[in-house]
């Protein structure tokens, strides 16, 4: 037995179920809906994510937040919404770990959300923000484009 | 779970539950441990790294542990009792116990031996800021200070937290009022010949003084002084040689019963720590015996 399964219980049918509704009740204006498979799968790289980002979650997650954060995004593309949602979740665990704790959940999601307004609905910008962009970002509240931010990779 | 309880938590839990009951445990835990998370982040993150995790979970566990003890259970209260109740108990308990420890530091403090070794007052001075920097919340398994002053007898490492420390500092205080038995002079020569510089480098003051004093008892001697000539050697080894080591280790004993008597030393753990240092020595004095080497643990003046 490991630790994740030791102590973050894998959620229920019944629990799923719920946060499904919830989720979709914020959603559905955009015209953006997850299926009960697809609330499944995310439950699933929920766990997956949090491992890759040696991290360890007492809850039921952030995917209701990172839903009601970006169901209003513009560059959400309908067609990749559970897709984008994975990689969101994915990428908050991830950023969690790059900002050194040093932003709360809260504002955390509001940074990535400026970060995706601010590069067009750019997923591998928010993979490549450092910890200096989330801060940054966090005090100003608003993304800056840098030139080093683009294009650049690690030799 | 197995891998992943701490070394002390899993001995315990081992040492007291079935492997059905082990696999109850985590559930009655995990909403304490969700709770402490949440105080540890004040609420604003639901996750946390997963070092940090195990670190609060040995906090939370220690905790529990100290509950236990408080209530004279073990880990298989916790399947049928409120883990909320014992662990308040655990709290209250490692709150007396840092009151205790604090009083014991003063009074260690203030009753230095007369020589100085700089290693022992460099780690009074961190203990000193332990009992504020001591979380029994978050940490309570770490020692929060250093310790680097080497007793005679270490503390068993299995000891954490204010544990360690309150039984260091009772070591540390019961060495120190055998070395305050003794005036500097009588302590200086002694030092001397078995460090040159043991005032600023990390050697223990208690063992070559208690050494010695063994070996003047063992000759007949007083304790006016703690010097041992190298006829005085030569005696000894006449004493010690034929013995087997089961009457070598009762030989010690009895030395060190009769150091504690002339030395008026009355606390019962106080006499059993220097009878376990006088027992220590005898694989030394086993070894050496035979080959002339006495005079490197009774140290000649």
């Amino acid at each position: 037995m490991n630790t994740e399964e030791l102590w973050m219980p894998a959620p229920d049918r019944e629990t799923l179920a719920l946060q499904l509704t919830r989720c979709n009740a914020r959603s559905t204006a955009f015209g953006l809906v997850l299926t009960e498979t697809e609330m499944e799968q995310l439950a699933l790289s929920r766990h997956q994510a949090l491992r890759a980002a040696g991290r360890i979650e007492f809850g039921e997650g952030v995917l209701e937040r990172l839903v009601a954060a970006f169901c209003d995004a513009p560059d959400l593309d309908p067609a990749c919404y559970a897709e984008t949602l994975d990689e969101l979740q994915a990428l908050f665990y991830q950023l969690k770990g790059v900002c050194r704790e040093q932003l709360s959940d809260s504002e955390l999601i509001t940074v990535m959300r400026q970060i995706y307004d601010g590069t067009g609905g750019s997923l591998e910008a928010l993979a490549g923000a450092d910890r200096e962009n989330l801060l940054e970002t966090a005090r100003t509240g608003r993304w800056e484009w840098r030139d080093q931010d683009w294009g650049e990779e690690d030799e | 779970m197995n891998d992943f309880l701490p070394g002390e938590e899993r001995y315990a839990l081992r040492a007291s539950l079935t492997p059905e009951e082990r696999l109850g445990l985590p559930e009655r835990l995990y909403p304490l441990l969700r709770r402490l998370v949440l105080q540890f982040t004040s609420g604003e993150s639901s996750s946390v790294p997963a070092e940090a995790a195990q670190a609060l979970l040995e906090s939370l566990l220690f905790c529990l542990e100290q509950g236990l003890q408080a209530g004279g259970k073990d880990w298989r209260a916790l399947l049928s009792e409120d883990p909320e109740e014992v662990y308040r108990a655990g709290l209250r308990l490692l709150e007396d116990k840092l009151a205790y420890g604090e009083r014991l530091w003063q009074a260690v403090c203030a009753n230095l031996p007369p020589v100085e070794n700089r290693s022992m007052l460099d780690t009074l001075r961190s203990i000193g800021g332990f009992w504020r920097r001591y979380d029994c919340r978050y940490a309570a398994q770490e020692v929060a200070c250093d310790i680097d002053y080497q007793l005679c007898l270490p503390v068993p490492e299995i000891l954490r937290g204010v544990d360690y420390v309150n039984a260091y500092l009772e070591r540390l205080a019961g060495e120190n009022r055998l070395l305050c038995r003794f005036s500097k002079d009588v302590l200086e020569p002694v030092l001397n010949r078995y460090c040159r510089d043991y005032r600023g480098l990390l050697v223990n003051l208690y063992e070559p003084v208690v050494t010695n004093a063994l070996g003047r008892v063992l000759l007949g001697k007083d304790l006016d002084a703690l010097t041992i000539s190298p006829e005085d050697c030569g005696r000894l080894e006449g004493q010690l040689t034929h013995l087997s080591r089961t009457g070598l280790e009762e030989l010690l004993r009895q030395m060190a019963e009769r150091l504690s008597d002339q030395l008026d030393l009355r606390d019962r753990r106080e006499r059993a720590y220097l009878r376990a240092c006088a027992r220590g020595l005898a694989p030394r004095i086993a070894l050496v015996r035979d080959t002339g080497g006495l005079p490197g643990i009774f140290l000649p003046g």
